[in-house]
């Protein structure tokens, strides 16, 4: 089965070990923030004069969202892209493309057993880093209640409150709607890559191209454009830590970046299937 | 009635404004291996990739196995086999799991999967390096891996590019054992892409020359060294011999690499000759005449790859083919 | 059709199915805007006065009534006394909490084209507290902070109004943490709490803070000791930005907020955040 064969690969290929090690590095370094920061404004005080940064908001689970917040906007897509990116062009620089193609091989088959094998380790890496998240916050800090308050998350516009268990049970959710968020980065990586031979390129040009459209997507000046753009939509799991969930909304953006998923799948699917290897 | 596995008629492929084939017309039979034979960039790997389906043809027709490989690769694959050079393989993978990952792409039973790969590890000689990743195999390992998955399972069609690029002498003339059984015992049809003539010479039932993208020789060896022979004359004053057979009115004809420094070669003339057909005694005379001793005399003809390097002499550029 | 084509065919059928359900699931503009009142409240909320007695129930607005040009502040202009007036007079709220509003000036001015007779008033630099039912009490009125007692329909309200720096972080975090500790000691069994904050935690970081991080931790810590029950309204000034509050101690319940975009004058450069609260 290709699908066996593309997974031993990627186990066998060291993707799967830096994309680990580069999130423990991340969660590493976000730990000494966190850390360092708590000291150095509220030196264990219950009140710092008019300003509140208590010892009891910062717990484990604040903690594993800070840390996953950012490493979604930062990581997750980067590794994303790379996966796009080395699945179709990767393979047809080093001519095994064509070794896969002289095999009775469908092109669809190929392809969809490329892009869903991906998709299942985007979404494990985007579950394996929750879960770390989660451990270290537990393990250095402590669990407790959820509380956000508007700011820096940029999560929410008023303060809320989670209970520990149901926090627990919004992170667990926060899996599967940020793994599906990276859907569409991964798949227009995909699509990338079938127009170029390089790897590297692939890549790059995807990186590059997801980075220009999520500052687009924040900035102010582009706020027509951004329910045309899948980076304005990826955000939505933050959602998921309201008291009140609003699933309506939730599901409307699961639903655009399900679109933008099948759009770049069919672009790139059909790029691939037109596409020459010579 | 033979059965052709391959059909191409008026084969044409062009990239840009670059006609890499023009009207290229090719058949393979089944048991019959057919070389495919020229200078880098005839146009021998573009007419190899149309066969596997890889590139679409831009005029004329093409069938392998019955199936137009451009539309139904799928169903071409079922039944033949491509080997391409340079190997491309995975890194990662060791070559037992190669050839078991590649067989199983092909839809085959575990067990029927196991028996094959076995097989085609011990037919290319790898089984003692089965287990090794393929990024610790040298080049010629690799060339043999790349072989090895071109036998999963034996096809009605094998295509190999430059097979024995990279195999020490042992491994080649194994290789070539292994394609005489295939093609014998098997009945399998084999074009072969090759730069090494010897190797054609003693393998191909068939030759196709491509130059500039066009056959330039489509028939059995023999047929293309036909009407070559040569005479080569040893003698002590080689210049002054041949102003002499020039003068005569001998054509005289270029010198080969195996030649010595002292041998000339001529077109062949009838004329009273020895058992051997030649006019030694007409031969002696002339160039005695000359004050040149004749030391030896005798009939030759080119080897493959001496008259394919005479073929290859730069010509100007085709025209456009008719479409 | 082959099997490549049926694959990319679906592909496309997915996106466009996908999309479509999206578009069709957006939230109306309508709907968003509102708030999800409901019909009866939104009658009282309308205007009426007299049914909002009788429901036991509170309109408060704050509305920093001043303008700018060319990015510096401008105070009320009487250009828009009229207009101030008129929506006052239409909305009816029982409170309000007026910034860059001078007592002195302004305050005879707009009385006089009020509906209402004898609103009480306490005001301090360029802020003002109008109550146009109960009465106001007491008062600690210093710069811009004031703090007065409301008493109304048998409750006892300290109410804090303040028009916080627009240009330093530190002042504003001195003025509203020393606000907020005046309301805690001041006499009431309720508390509210607003007016022109300039603190700007929403979505985007405000270009004048001197210190956005600042903002955040003063705005932490009112609303880890009262309510922030104007947080679903949205923006109350341009480009996007919500400078104006509405705190609220558990005693008084927000039953609904809303900023009204349509009511400031051709001088203003902030909407009237409106607030309808059902004390417990």
């Amino acid at each position: 089965m290709i699908a066996r064969l593309e997974a031993l690969r990627l186990l066998r290929s060291r993707r799967p070990l830096v994309a680990a090690l580069a999130l423990l590095l991340f969660l590493a370094l976000m730990l000494v923030g966190f850390w360092t920061y708590a000291e150095s404004r509220t030196r264990g005080a219950a009140n710092f004069e008019y300003t509140y940064e208590n010892r009891s908001y910062f717990n484990g689970l604040t903690f594993a969202l800070y840390a996953f917040y950012f490493g979604f906007v930062l990581l997750l897509p980067v590794f994303a892209a790379i996966e796009g990116g080395a699945q179709i062009a990767g393979d047809r620089g080093a001519g095994l493309l064509a070794l896969l193609l002289t095999r009775p091989l469908s092109k669809p088959r190929l392809f969809l057993a490329k892009a869903a094998l991906a998709a299942g380790f985007v979404t494990l890496l985007t579950g394996l880093f929750l879960l770390v998240a989660l451990l270290i916050g537990l393990f250095a800090v402590g669990w407790g209640p959820l509380r956000l308050y508007p700011g820096v998350l940029q999560m929410t516009d008023a303060p809320q409150f989670l209970a520990r268990d149901e926090a627990l049970v919004r992170f667990l959710l926060a899996w599967p709607a940020a793994s599906l968020a990276l859907l569409a980065p991964l798949s227009f990586s995909l699509w990338i890559s079938t127009l170029t031979r390089s790897a590297v390129n692939a890549v790059g040009s995807a990186v590059a191209l997801y980075l220009v459209l999520h500052v687009i997507a924040e900035v102010h000046f582009f706020e027509r454009l951004r329910p045309w753009l899948f980076t304005s939509h990826t955000a939505y799991w933050r959602g998921l830590f309201a008291e009140s969930i609003d699933w309506r909304e939730a599901a409307r953006h699961a639903l655009s970046l399900l679109g933008f998923t099948a759009l770049f799948l069919a672009l790139g699917f059909r790029r691939f299937r037109r596409r020459e290897e010579g | 009635m033979v059965k052709l596995l391959v059909e191409a008629t008026a084969l044409c492929k062009r990239f840009g404004t670059r006609w890499a084939l023009q009207r290229v017309d090719l058949t393979v039979a089944a048991g019959e291996l057919v070389a495919l034979v020229g200078a880098n960039g005839s146009g021998k790997s573009t007419l190899l990739k149309l066969l596997a389906g890889l590139l679409r043809p831009d005029g004329g027709r093409l069938t392998v196995a019955g199936h137009e490989p451009w539309r139904e690769r799928e169903a071409v694959m079922r039944t033949t086999r491509f080997a391409f050079a340079p190997p491309a393989l995975f890194e990662a993978l060791t070559g037992r799991e190669q050839l078991v990952a590649l067989a199983s792409a092909g839809g085959a039973s575990v067990a029927a999967r196991g028996r094959e790969v076995e097989r085609a590890l011990a037919a290319l000689g790898l089984a003692a390096r089965a287990d090794d990743r393929v990024r610790t195999y040298s080049f010629g390992l690799r060339q043999r891996l790349t072989l090895a998955q071109a036998l999963l399972p034996l096809p009605q069609l094998l295509v190999l590019d430059e097979p024995t690029e990279g195999l020490d002498p042992v491994a080649v003339r194994e290789l070539r054992g292994l394609l005489r059984r295939l093609r014998d015992e098997s009945g399998i049809a084999i074009v072969l892409a090759s730069h090494l003539a010897a190797e054609v010479e003693l393998l191909a039932d068939r030759l196709v020359v491509l130059e500039e993208g066009r056959v330039a020789f489509a028939g059995p060896v023999e047929e293309l060294l036909a009407g070559q022979e040569e005479w080569v004359l040893a003698v002590d004053r080689p210049q002054a011999a041949a102003a002499a057979l020039v003068a005569a009115g001998f054509t005289p004809r270029p010198a080969r690499e195996r030649d010595r420094a002292d041998e000339l070669r001529v077109a062949p003339r009838t004329g009273t000759g020895g058992a051997s057909g030649l006019p030694l005694a007409r031969l002696q005379e002339l160039l005695g005449g000359a004050g040149v001793v004749l030391r030896e005399c005798h009939r030759d003809r080119p080897r493959l790859e001496e008259a394919l390097l005479a073929r290859a002499v730069a010509t100007p550029g085709a025209p456009e083919p008719e479409r | 059709m082959g099997r490549g084509a049926a694959v990319e065919a679906v592909l496309w059928v997915a996106a466009a199915a996908f999309f479509g359900s999206a578009w069709f699931g957006r939230p109306s503009a309508d709907g968003a805007a509102a708030g999800g009142m409901p019909g009866d409240l939104a009658e009282a909320a309308a205007g009426n006065r007299a049914a909002r007695a009788q429901a036991g129930l509170l309109r408060v607005i704050t509305w920093n009534v001043g303008g700018s040009r060319d990015g510096w502040p401008r105070p009320f202009d009487h250009d828009d006394l009229d207009r101030l007036a008129g929506v006052i007079n239409h909305l009816e709220p029982d409170l309000l909490l007026l910034q860059e509003f001078r007592y002195g000036t302004d305050w005879p001015a707009l009385r006089d084209r009020l509906r209402d007779e004898g609103p009480y008033v306490k005001a301090s630099g360029d802020i003002a507290i109008v109550a146009l039912r109960g009465e106001l009490h007491g008062g600690e009125l210093v710069g811009n902070v004031a703090i007065a007692e409301w008493r109304i329909d048998g409750r006892s309200i300290a109410v804090g109004n303040v028009h916080a720096s627009a240009w330093s972080a530190r002042e504003r975090r001195r003025l509203i943490g020393g606000a907020v500790d005046r309301l805690f000691a001041a006499p009431g069994t309720a508390r509210l709490f607003g007016g022109d904050l300039n603190l700007d935690v929403g979505q985007r970081s405000d270009l004048f803070s001197g210190d956005p991080g600042s903002d955040v931790a003063i705005y932490n810590w009112v609303a880890a000791r009262l309510t922030d029950a104007g947080a679903a309204a949205g923006p109350t000034a341009e480009p996007d930005r919500r400078l104006d509050y509405l705190f609220t101690s558990p005693e008084l319940r927000a039953l609904h907020a809303r900023v009204l975009p349509d009511h400031r004058g051709p001088t203003m450069d902030h909407d009237p955040l409106d607030l309808l609260l059902a004390p417990r």
